[in-house]
């Protein structure tokens, strides 16, 4: 059992981390204010390194890093700019992502590649007005014309929904069946008619990432742009979504380092009562707390990237990364707030900023109470029980 | 054309703390980085290759082990193969910059046709500035300090820049980058997953380049160590800014700098 991350991984979080600090930091301001993600130079700049392929292999335009690189890659970045990891999240650990798991050869070649090197922008469009967690209640409808399918529907909370050339974009194929035979997964490019952003959301936090309310009206889908099989799209969505999952822990993970790092930084400096709040034993057990959590938080996130890399299952775990994590990250947020006193809660500083975005995670991408769900069901399946939601 | 960068690694001074008072240096969190300047060496060579055929970078590399890790970083950083001097000889063994000098030079010319070597001008532990020159001298090459940028290189000749002269030379040379000559490149994220999936980095020993531990008999040797006078903060100008003006000239006339 060897713990230590491997040298090349080491090596590729000191370039991320570069990439981060002096690219997307200074930017901070401009992702913050844009409504059309995040500014186009610094989105090209992030293709040029290679940003946007990371857990893909290099056949594919990909860095060939896996999902322990990609996991590197969204903590790192969720630390600077969680609203830029979110954009690149969506991109590549759900919009990308199901393409490489499903898609066919010709498929990848035509889309993942160009995704994989950032000259595409994905996203992933499952969410409906009466369909959140409830995935199965499903209502977009692909209606078989010829060699095409019709997709009529309204997919919203869409994240990069109005800055997307790709999305892939659960339908029902027979409603009678519904999610059990009846849902297709279909490859959509938002050049086509029929394929209009209608809403932009104005939310609390991740404000640079934009989120949108995408109407399908009378989009004609070529047949061979289903991904994977008619009527299993319900099997695909589930199955890039664990994958998803694993990353929101590593996000989760990035965003509570860095509010340790700053709260550890401002303990040793700020001086009150005659010496350095760090020789508080207030101060001393939140910080205690915060870092035994993002420890235990790491060894979550890694062990899970390691089990998907090396090909064993892993949808219990990854449920538990997105569970535990959203939560280490908003109780770390909420005490490194609590250290910095009212400095913290000033614009001025990232903590405010953070407190706000660290808030989506607990919901987004099946909400925790989904979670507990998955892991309930995992672990009484083993016992013959089959938990429905 | 085969371009040097040598590479050296030094602790991270984030990793530490000076205590002047106790004259005790607190190694924190021991971790290591490429000395600053010679990634401005690199970016250099790397810019030289930039958009031209036939121009190989080689990062090359003195020290323990741990060294690996810094020339996979140059490889990810530009340099298309890596060459570590290593042997177990040189852990006991206590050289200097001449020392250094001869056996860098010695791989120089192990590695054949190097038109140009490139070093960061002073490295940012030891502040001595010191193993350029004795390299250019051991290799017996023209030495070209503080250079800011290459404008020109041919099979024969260099030209380059300066803070405030053009400077011609003929190759084969070494040039030494200041750490303000260029913006160093990111490292590429696929870059890291070459250097260390399909590059090798070759290591070479004493015996391979004919050395054995007497010939590097340093010439100097290290009596004590010092700890520079704390800097004293600056004064803050009071006032307006008209006074803040005024009086800062009026400082500046009375130290006769202005």
């Amino acid at each position: 059992m060897d713990f230590a991350f491997p040298k090349e991984q080491q090596l590729l979080r000191k370039a991320f981390r570069e990439f981060a600090e002096q690219e997307i930091a200074p930017r901070i301001d401009a992702i913050e204010h844009s409504k059309n993600g995040p500014p186009a130079d610094l989105m090209q700049k992030a293709a040029e390194y290679g940003v946007f392929g990371v857990p893909f292999p290099q056949e594919y335009g990909g860095m060939g890093a896996g999902e322990a690189g990609y996991c590197i890659l969204i903590e790192e970045l969720n630390r600077i700019s969680p609203s830029f990891a979110t954009v690149v999240g969506a991109h590549i650990g759900i919009g990308a992502m199901s393409i490489y798991l499903d898609g066919t050869e010709e498929q990848k070649q035509k889309y993942l590649v160009p995704m994989a090197r950032g000259e595409k922008i994905g996203a992933f469009a499952l969410t409906e007005p009466g369909a959140g967690s409830d995935a199965a209640a499903t209502r977009t409808r692909a209606v078989r014309e010829g060699d095409s399918y019709i997709l009529d529907g309204t997919k919203h909370y869409i994240t990069n929904g109005s800055i997307c050339d790709v999305s892939v974009v659960l339908a029902l194929t027979d409603p009678a069946l519904g999610q059990r035979g009846g849902m297709t997964a279909f490859i959509v490019e938002s050049e086509w008619e029929g394929f209009k952003v209608s809403k932009l959301e104005d939310k609390m936090g991740i404000r640079g990432s934009p989120t949108c309310e995408i109407v399908l009206d009378g989009l004609r889908v070529p047949q061979e742009n289903v991904l994977g099989s008619v009527g299993l799209g319900f099997v695909t969505f589930m199955k890039t979504l664990d994958v998803g999952r694993t990353t929101i822990g590593a996000a989760s993970l990035g965003g509570a380092q860095y509010m340790l790092d700053l709260a550890v930084e401002w303990a040793v400096t700020r001086e009150a009562f005659g010496g350095p709040i760090a020789q508080k034993q207030s101060i001393q057990w939140m910080v205690a707390d915060m870092a035994t959590e993002i420890e235990a938080l790491r060894s979550l996130v890694y062990r899970t990237a390691w089990l998907i890399d090396t090909g064993q299952p892993f949808s219990r775990e990854a449920a538990m990364c997105k569970l535990f994590g959203s939560e280490v990250c908003a109780r770390v947020t909420d005490k490194a707030l609590q250290i910095f006193g009212a400095l913290g809660y000033s614009r001025h500083m990232p903590l405010e900023r953070a407190f706000r975005d660290a808030r989506i995670s607990e919901i987004f991408e099946g909400t925790n109470e989904i979670q507990r769900i998955v892991i309930a069901a995992n672990i009484f399946q083993e016992h013959g029980v089959r938990i429905h939601p | 054309m085969k371009i040097v960068v040598t590479i050296k690694q030094i602790l991270d001074p984030a990793g530490f703390t000076v205590n002047r008072r106790r004259e005790r240096v607190f190694v924190n969190r021991e971790e290591y980085i490429i000395n600053p300047a010679d990634l401005n060496a690199l970016e250099m060579a790397a810019c030289a290759k930039d958009g031209r055929q036939g121009v190989e970078v080689i990062a090359l590399g003195l020290g323990p082990a741990r060294v690996d890790d810094a020339l996979r970083e140059a490889i990810a950083r530009g340099a298309d193969r890596a060459i570590h001097l290593s042997d177990p000889a040189l852990a006991d063994l206590k050289t200097d910059a001449a020392g250094a000098a001869r056996l860098i030079a010695a791989a120089v010319q192990k590695i054949g046709g190097v038109r140009l070597v490139l070093c960061g001008a002073v490295a940012l532990d030891s502040g001595a500035g010191e193993l350029p020159g004795r390299l250019a001298e051991a290799l017996g090459w023209p030495m070209l300090a503080q250079v800011h940028s290459i404008d020109q290189i041919g099979e024969g000749q260099v030209r380059v820049s300066r803070r405030t002269e053009r400077v011609e030379s003929d190759l084969p040379a070494l040039l030494t980058v200041p750490h303000d000559a260029n913006q160093p490149r990111h490292m590429l994220g696929v870059r890291v997953v070459q250097a260390y999936r399909q590059k090798s980095v070759a290591a070479w020993g004493l015996s391979d380049l004919g050395f054995t531990p007497n010939d590097l008999e340093p010439l100097t040797s290290v009596a004590g160590r010092r700890f520079p006078p704390e800097r004293t903060p600056g004064t803050r100008l009071e006032g307006s800014i008209e006074e803040a003006v005024q009086s800062l000239v009026a400082q500046l006339r009375a130290k006769e700098l202005i």
